[in-house]
């Protein structure tokens, strides 16, 4: 299985630590910084509007959003398709994850379908965060004859939709945005997927919660920990089974925080250079956030460089893709 | 080849007849509503007192008077379909969930189903709005055997009730809520084998049909209607000419009781050979069919294929073939 060719999109709102810090919760800029390592995200809402309103009615949120989610998916299904050197109109499957849709009926697929004007199978596959795991495992299940030569998958959320901004702590954590990825199993492209991993617990799954009618809201203590303890365990696994050199090759973990991901990286002796992340300027994108990154870092990518891609989040759910460089 | 071991359904308690339904404002007597749809009733997971009392106008408001959630008849449809198959969860090597209601939009169904285990059972969500099961079925039948676990549970599970507007609008005489629930299995024979499945889109039918996450669930009744006629018709029609089953039992999407008729009629399938819920349970979206085999099981006779065409309702559909062990 190949990836051929990866998008993102991001809105163009920028939420930064002092508007935060301004808006009086409690919270100040360098604290965020120093305890996140997040100086910026992006939202779909105008700054006028949380200044207002603090999102306390997340119903009416939708209406006064710049993009949706289906807007943000579009822009990176395009450039993925770009990147991977194909029309869009040869996709044969589109698989999608969403944690804030707009509707369920149409699914998100659907309307991007729709929007894409392309006929085909489209529906979703959804785990939240390590939504890029859970994709490129779950289509590795497949028989090769069984699927289109192109498949589009896509990760597209807006939390901000989601976040009460009275709230001094998850207004500093979520951005928006939506990363998209052109797979192949018949076509060679960019990466060659070698491995794939996706699993759960679902006993721990109220642990990080979107509410459909209200906001987000998670045990931020206990989603750390477990975020560092997984993440960790699959990198020292993809180590152990591949010949991982962190000179060479790169990693990109679930962009949840700066400073967790630090803290991974020195646990692994990951150097800086190799390790590649957004967050600090956009934020956690939920499912989009890993993929967004190496769709960020595209032109970049070194032939036999390994990319290490190892996720946790929602559900709760880790999982993990070791890509080597074409 | 991909087998059905076991397989499980769950209502909520309230019937909403159409008695009731015709006491609400501007709705028809209830006999035009059973002449309009030929449903006698359905099941919801609001109690008549709420619906009485605000007519749903905030479904917000649904959400946390229900009697029960989606994910709660999951559970108990997921529980039946594992004592029918003599497993327990300790079997399921996954879940896969799909809901159109959902209390929470992160976690996903299969997860908050796994909850109730206790287990950690790796768990994701598989959403189409129409034609569930043939979605699963044809993924499932395509996936290498070496690749998955033993035994796959699927729950389908959705309370459209919850999204419906008492006050007005025709979509209350449709809806009911339910879950379903089938346990997959590619290498051990069970009740069913999947002969034959299939599932795609055709985004030319147009969208005829919204349910908004925070909102009411709207559709053109007129344009949806045909749509699933002809689409169930065509549906049919395809897997006969790639299987020819002889005289097989007949479940069809349906938005209503009349509809489904008329489907009927139009491939002179006897009503003796159709299998349906929607009459007494209201239309279910995509748990509708797994409820339609869960409840027909035990009297369905050995050799005998199963012919479903799915088109629910939205641009999704698809058709499954299978044979009774």
């Amino acid at each position: 299985m190949y990836v051929l060719g990866m998008g993102s999109a991001h809105p163009d709102t920028i939420i930064s630590n002092q508007f935060l810090e301004d808006l009086g919760t409690g919270t100040n800029a360098q604290w965020i910084l120093e305890k996140i390592g997040i100086k910026e995200r992006r939202s779909v809402l105008p700054l006028d509007y949380i200044e207002k309103t603090r999102n306390q009615d997340p119903a009416k949120a939708v209406a006064a959003a710049e993009y949706t989610s289906t807007d943000l998916g579009i822009k990176a299904a395009k450039q993925a398709a770009e990147r991977a050197g194909i029309q869009l109109s040869e996709i044969g499957m589109i698989v999608v994850n969403n944690c804030t849709p707009e509707a369920t009926i149409p699914c998100e697929a659907e309307r991007i379908a729709l929007e894409l004007g392309i006929n085909c199978p489209a529906y979703e596959v959804f785990t939240a965060c390590p939504v890029f795991a859970l994709h490129i495992d779950y289509l590795s299940n497949f028989k090769e004859e069984a699927l289109p030569d192109y498949i589009l998958c896509i990760s597209t959320a807006a939390l901000t939709l989601k976040v009460n901004y009275n709230d001094r702590t998850d207004g500093a954590i979520w951005g928006d945005g939506a990363a998209a990825w052109v797979v192949s199993g018949r076509k060679s492209g960019k990466l060659e997927v070698l491995e794939s991993f996706y699993t759960a617990d679902p006993t721990r799954c109220q642990a990080v919660v979107v509410d459909t009618y209200g906001y987000f809201h998670q045990d931020g203590r206990a989603v750390r920990d477990f975020s560092v303890r997984q993440t960790v365990r699959l990198l020292r696994k993809i180590q152990k089974d591949f010949e991982i050199d962190w000179d060479r090759d790169v990693f990109i973990g679930h962009q949840a925080n700066k400073t967790m991901l630090d803290q991974i990286c020195r646990n692994r002796k990951i150097p800086e250079s190799n390790h590649w992340h957004n967050v600090t300027y956009i934020g956690n994108q939920a499912g989009a956030s890993a993929p967004a990154v190496i769709a960020g870092h595209w032109d970049q990518i070194k032939t036999g460089q390994y990319v290490v891609v190892a996720v946790v989040g929602a559900g709760l759910s880790w999982g993990s893709v070791v890509m080597r460089a074409h | 080849m991909l087998n059905l071991i076991g397989l499980g359904h769950a209502y909520p308690e309230t019937v909403l007849d159409n008695d009731f339904l015709s006491s609400l404002p501007a709705a028809l007597s209830a006999q035009e509503i059973t002449a309009k749809t030929g449903i006698a009733q359905r099941c919801s997971s609001l109690s008549k007192e709420y619906i009485l009392e605000t007519f749903n106008q905030k479904t917000k408001d649904a959400k946390s008077r229900a009697i029960c959630t989606p994910t709660d008849l999951g559970v108990k449809a997921a529980e039946m379909a594992l004592e029918n198959a003599n497993l327990s969860w300790e079997d399921i090597g996954l879940i896969m969930g799909d809901g159109a209601t959902p209390v929470q939009t992160t976690p996903g169904e299969s997860q908050r189903v796994g909850n109730a285990s206790g287990l950690k059972i790796p768990a994701y969500d598989v959403f189409t709005p129409s034609a569930g099961f043939a979605l699963t079925c044809q993924t499932l039948r395509n996936w290498k055997a070496e690749r998955v676990p033993k035994y796959i549970l699927s729950v389908s599970s959705h309370t459209p009730t919850q999204l419906v507007n008492y006050a007005q609008g025709h979509e209350r005489y449709y809806y009911g809520d339910a879950a379903s629930a089938v346990i997959f299995s590619l290498t051990e024979k069970g009740l069913f084998t999947v002969n034959d499945a299939h599932f795609t889109c055709d985004i030319s039918q147009g969208m005829n049909i919204n349910f908004n996450t925070l909102g009411h669930a709207t559709f053109n009744l007129d344009k949806l209607t045909k749509q699933i006629i002809d689409k169930t018709v065509s549906l049919f029609v395809k897997c006969q000419q790639a299987n020819q089953a002889d005289k097989p039992l007949v479940i069809l999407s349906a938005l209503d009781l009349n509809s489904l008729k008329i489907a009927a009629d139009k491939l002179e399938i006897s009503s003796d050979r159709l299998l349906e819920v929607v009459s007494l349970r209201g239309n279910a979206l995509s748990a509708t069919t797994g409820a339609v085999l869960s409840e027909n099981a035990a009297t369905i006779e050995s050799g005998q294929k199963i012919l479903c065409a799915l088109a629910e309702g939205a641009v999704s559909f698809g058709y499954v073939l299978l044979t009774k062990n």
